[in-house]
């Protein structure tokens, strides 16, 4: 196969097909839901022909014949000679279906792929023709299925066609060689004559986009069902490429602007020396300059200001002031200039860059054209009804978003098919609709793509979880019997832990909902699950909008620049120091009658605390009804549109920091998770482990913190509790980079390790930690299953103060080895802080 | 009159001799060439580089923390002025300075120095011989902030030394052999060569 650009033949027919096949899948359903709608057709029979005319480029027999029948059965059900019944659907989805499996395939599997669906295919030729499988079909070849064709296909260029069997039929598949879908509109000396119906084939060939010599090109890749706008594949890497170089000349124009500023100071200087001229004339008489001795010249400056202008107009003939005055025009004429070559390039910098920026965004409906589809199917098998909506269809999203969603979206809306909707009978019985209602809802919302998929069903019931989390074993029952229902929903996204009674076709295969959680973490987001018993669930999902442009205020925080995006900000007020008022030791100070909690930014973000506090406080005001916070900020910068990037992959994901973007100088600057402060916040102020701006000492009563780092649920839990009851603090990470994070917020006296752990196992965690100086001394223990010497030598060399085995939970080592290690713990009751 | 057409001929002539000169310049180069001469260039292209004596390893050298090193040219992609470094809470630390903008790229920046446990620069901070060197690969970039580039010298690979085998010290750990340069009066100093995929990795371990 040819290559063109970078496009193997095959890659052309991948686009094709899935462009097609899209059109088919939502036209069918469609149809079904409105057979009277003959109008829906058309489309229809023309994404056949065009599969059809891509197949035989790329000389795939099989798909030919199949996307010919296909196309044959919508061409006589347009024209009146036949009805679209259930049966016809099926057969015609499942034909999409086949050739779309084509187009997912790879080059190389195509032989196998041929053998392995020949029969399906024959079967379903002989389906769509009404007729029962025979030699003749089964053996058809393209010619004889061209043979078949139908005089008058409206969707085809010619219009034309021999009604009697084209012997050129035959011709077409050799025809499928590479030049021809060269997509230059050059003469093509291998095409076959216009009667053909092969040429219109050819034309369909995805490549053809350019070719335009047809006058009524059909439906190539570069045809979307939205007429007249063409689509062209590009490298992504390419257009990331172009939108770092438009954002780069974007900034790079903005760079004029100390042009002009140097303009400016030329204007000046010129204007002092007239100045200058005069003051020295006035000293020295009116004949020459030359005269006036430079050590006066300063005495003497600062001459009144009307008599300059007058001894300047009385003196324009001097020949000096000429030059001045021609040098000051010519200067003006300058400024003028770069300045209207500073805005426009400058203008055209930003519509390039905004250009560049709207080609990676995609409607969101591009990648749930399939959805529906499947809904139906899996409804229908599960003998289900569902109403499928898909709310928010035109909202634009990042293209690698997009791709990235498609597989958690059908998870989830499996998900809510097979075990969110009843069966109708059931919904009858609790007075709902027997029609349930499915839903996938796309948004932005505050520099977020929120995407929601949801259902009117039985909702997910916490007791079948919490039943299930015992059974499991994965918590004691006494534990289980104190979680919360968020607390039992996270248990949701366990690998491997499903509400399912049994691994169904439906939601057993593909991916669970831990890969759901683990695609939108990686991404930046988050997942949560909302849930009303007996009347749906949610699953929300909170994306970034990678490489959009927010409208965020700009702060400055320990000498840094940051942002926070304007939609999560309730409000920036300055207080002055006297209104800030402590309460319960805990700053605050009122706004519109309510009372708002003060913390400094530096705190919670970890950097340097300022030691003196200032006259007025700036403060950005965040959260929600009820749980306001005040911020406290150096000092305000400014209002900006930023190009939100993501940060890079290898910093994890970084607490209350969810993007960088540029300033316009280039320097960069970090964009504030205002919902994870927020979350963030309250959980430390919670917990005791942020004091806020609190004015009174709380150091010398508190608990002393224990963190533990260990990936078996059960095991952390073990640990924690019996930490609990020792009377330490005790915080819990799942694995060494987990630990390795919260370990940054500082204040721990102990560390808990296990050594076998995903991500960061134990021994470099205790290596990590210990190169770093802030955590040089604190003590380590690690407990492993290990207990070979080689072990325990291997922990102890990385950095642990002991190594014990999980044995140890059962007789009194663990806890002696704490107490020894960081003195006991206070005892729960008597805690009072 | 004439005085006024004296410069616009003096123009003339000089146009006409830019011409002339472009005419030749294009006659010579376009000139057709012999047989013998097509030969010799053709030989000339045709003939395979010939490598001396080894393949070179070209090294760049600079100063970090007043100490001289060198690094593999493989690894370093760009040298460029300083540029801002944004702390990232929660994740710089001594090593780990932040992010900078490199060309349109946010990248993680280290601090060279500390990740060398050498003490801090005796350059200061806003020298004008500071420069930030790009190394890694796309996407895993890093950049790292030196006291001054020295330039680039290519030495035989056969003459490395390999570090001495009591290895303590990072600096020393990261490095992976000895190179012998000779200086201006006839000395030789030996400069320690970082290797290029462990000093990567020792910054890949500062983001954890």
């Amino acid at each position: 196969m040819s290559d063109l650009g970078g496009f193997s033949m095959f890659e052309l027919f991948k686009a094709e097909a899935e462009t097609n096949c899209a059109i088919l899948n939502e036209g069918l359903l469609k149809l079904e839901a409105d057979p009277s709608d003959l109008s829906a057709i058309e489309p229809l029979m023309r994404a056949a022909h065009s599969l059809k005319g891509a197949a035989r480029i790329i000389g795939v027999d099989l798909a030919v014949r199949l996307a010919h029948a296909m196309e044959d059965r919508l061409v006589a059900v347009q024209k009146g000679d036949s009805s679209l019944d259930a049966v016809q659907i099926d057969h015609l989805l499942a034909g999409t279906d086949l050739l779309s499996k084509l187009g997912a395939i790879d080059e190389s599997e195509l032989p196998a792929f041929d053998e392995a669906h020949s029969g399906e295919v024959d079967a379903l030729v002989a389906g769509l023709r009404g007729e029962a499988p025979d030699g003749a079909i089964a053996e058809g070849g393209p010619g004889s299925a061209d043979a078949a064709e139908p005089s008058n296909d409206p969707a085809r260029d010619e219009g034309t066609v021999a009604d009697e069997p084209a012997p050129h039929g035959e011709e077409s598949v050799p025809e499928a060689s590479p030049e021809v879908a060269v997509p230059v509109a050059e003469s093509r000396p291998s095409t076959p004559p216009p009667t053909s119906a092969s040429p219109a084939s050819m034309k369909s060939a995805p490549a053809s986009g350019a070719a335009g010599s047809a006058p009524r090109s059909s439906t190539g890749a570069g045809a979307t069902p939205a007429a007249g706008s063409k689509t062209l594949r590009v490298n992504a890497e390419n257009l990331d490429r172009m939108m770092r170089l438009a954002g780069e000349m974007m900034i790079e124009s903005r760079r004029f602007a100390v042009l002009r500023e140097s303009t400016r100071r030329i204007k000046r200087d010129l204007e002092d020396l007239e100045d200058l001229v005069d003051t020295v004339e006035r000293a020295g008489g009116r004949s020459s300059m030359n005269e006036g001795p430079p050590g006066r010249v300063g005495a003497l400056s600062g001459g009144d200001a009307a008599d300059t202008t007058e001894v300047r107009s009385r003196r324009s003939d001097d020949p000096l002031r000429r030059s001045i005055e021609s040098g000051r025009r010519a200067l003006l004429q300058h400024a003028a200039d770069l300045e209207t070559m500073f805005r426009r390039t400058e203008e055209v910098a930003t519509s390039l860059y905004h250009e560049v920026l709207g080609s990676r965004m995609r409607p969101f409906a591009d990648g749930t054209a399939g959805f529906p589809r499947m809904v139906r199917d899996l409804a229908k098998s599960l003998g289900k009804q569902v109403r499928f909506e898909i709310v928010g269809g035109t909202v634009p999203v990042d293209r690698d978003i997009l791709a990235k969603l498609e597989a958690p979206l059908n998870h989830m809306i499996r998900n809510c098919v097979d075990h969110g909707v009843e069966m109708p009978d059931d919904r009858r019985a609790v007075g709902k609709e027997e029609a349930a209602r499915v839903f996938v809802e796309a948004r932005h919302h505050g520099g977020m793509l929120v995407v929601r998929v949801g259902d009117d069903g039985r909702g997910i019931d916490p007791e079948r979880i919490r039943r299930k989390v015992v059974d499991r074993g994965l918590q004691t029952e006494a534990v289980a019997a104190g979680l919360t229902t968020a607390e039992l929903l996270d248990f949701l996204f366990l690998p491997g832990f499903s509400t399912a009674g049994a691994v169904t076709e439906i939601s057993g295969r593909g991916v669970g909902l831990d890969v759901v959680q683990t695609m939108v973490q990686e991404t930046g987001g988050s997942l949560r699950v909302e849930t009303d018993p007996g009347r749906g669930a949610t699953f929300a999902m909170r994306l970034p909008i990678t490489l959009s442009v927010i409208r965020a205020a700009l702060v400055e925080i320990a000498g840094e620049p940051y942002a926070f995006p304007l939609s999560r900000l309730e409000r920036v007020v300055k207080v002055p120091r006297e209104e800030i008022r402590p309460i319960e030791g805990r700053e605050q100070f009122e706004l519109d009658g309510a009372s708002v909690g003060l913390l400094q930014a530096t705190a919670v973000l970890d950097l340097p605390v300022p030691k003196t506090r200032p006259e007025v406080s700036n403060i950005m005001v965040v959260g929600g009804t009820g749980r306001w916070f005040g911020l406290v900020v150096d000092r305000f910068l400014g209002e900006e549109d930023l190009v939100v990037r993501p940060l890079d992959p290898r910093f994890g994901r970084v607490p209350h920091i969810a993007s960088a973007a540029l300033l316009e100088n280039g320097d960069p600057l970090l964009v504030v998770d205002t919902d994870d402060l927020v979350t963030s916040v309250e959980q430390m102020l919670g917990e005791g482990r942020l004091r806020g701006v609190r004015r009174e000492v709380a150091t010398a009563r508190r608990r002393k913190r224990v963190l533990v780092v260990e990936d078996s649920i059960t095991v952390r839990e073990v640990e924690r509790q019996l930490l609990l009851r020792l009377g330490y603090e005790v915080d819990v990470a799942v694995d060494g980079v987990d630990g390795w994070n919260t370990l940054q917020a500082g204040g721990y006296d102990l560390v808990v390790s296990d050594i076998d752990m995903p991500r960061m196992n134990g021994i470099d965690f205790v290596k990590t930690l210990r190169q770093d100086d802030r955590f040089g001394t604190i003590p380590v223990i690690i407990v492993s299953y290990k207990d070979r010497e080689e072990d325990r030598l291997r922990g102890m060399e990385a950095g642990a103060n002991a190594y014990l085995t999980k044995g140890s939970f059962h007789d009194e080592s663990f806890a002696t080895m704490v107490r020894d290690l960081i003195g006991a713990g206070t005892p729960e009751e008597s805690d009072a802080t | 009159m004439s005085i006024e057409r004296e410069p616009s001929r003096d123009h003339d002539r000089r146009a006409e001799s830019i011409e002339s000169d472009s005419e030749a310049a294009r006659r010579l180069l376009q000139r057709p060439l012999s047989e013998s001469e097509l030969a010799t260039q053709t030989r000339e292209v045709a003939r395979p580089i010939e490598e001396d004596a080894g393949a070179r390893v070209s090294l760049l050298l600079f100063e970090c923390g007043g100490e001289r090193f060198a690094l593999p040219g493989s690894v370093v992609r760009r040298v460029t002025l300083p540029t801002v470094v944004h702390r990232v809470p929660h994740r710089s630390n001594a090593v780990l300075r932040g992010i900078c903008n490199l060309g349109g790229q946010l990248v993680p920046a280290a601090d060279l120095a500390s990740l060398l446990e050498l003490d801090a620069s005796p350059e200061p901070r806003d020298s004008p011989h500071r420069r930030m060197l790009l190394l890694g690969e796309s996407p895993d970039f890093w950049v790292v902030e030196v006291d001054e580039v020295l330039g680039v010298v290519r030495v035989d690979p056969a003459g490395l030394i390999d570090p001495p085998a009591t290895v303590r010290a990072a600096r020393d750990h990261l490095t992976e052999h000895l190179v012998e340069l000779e200086t201006g009066s006839a000395r030789v100093e030996r400069v320690a060569m970082l290797g290029g995929p462990r000093l990567l990795e020792a910054l890949a371990r500062s983001l954890a």
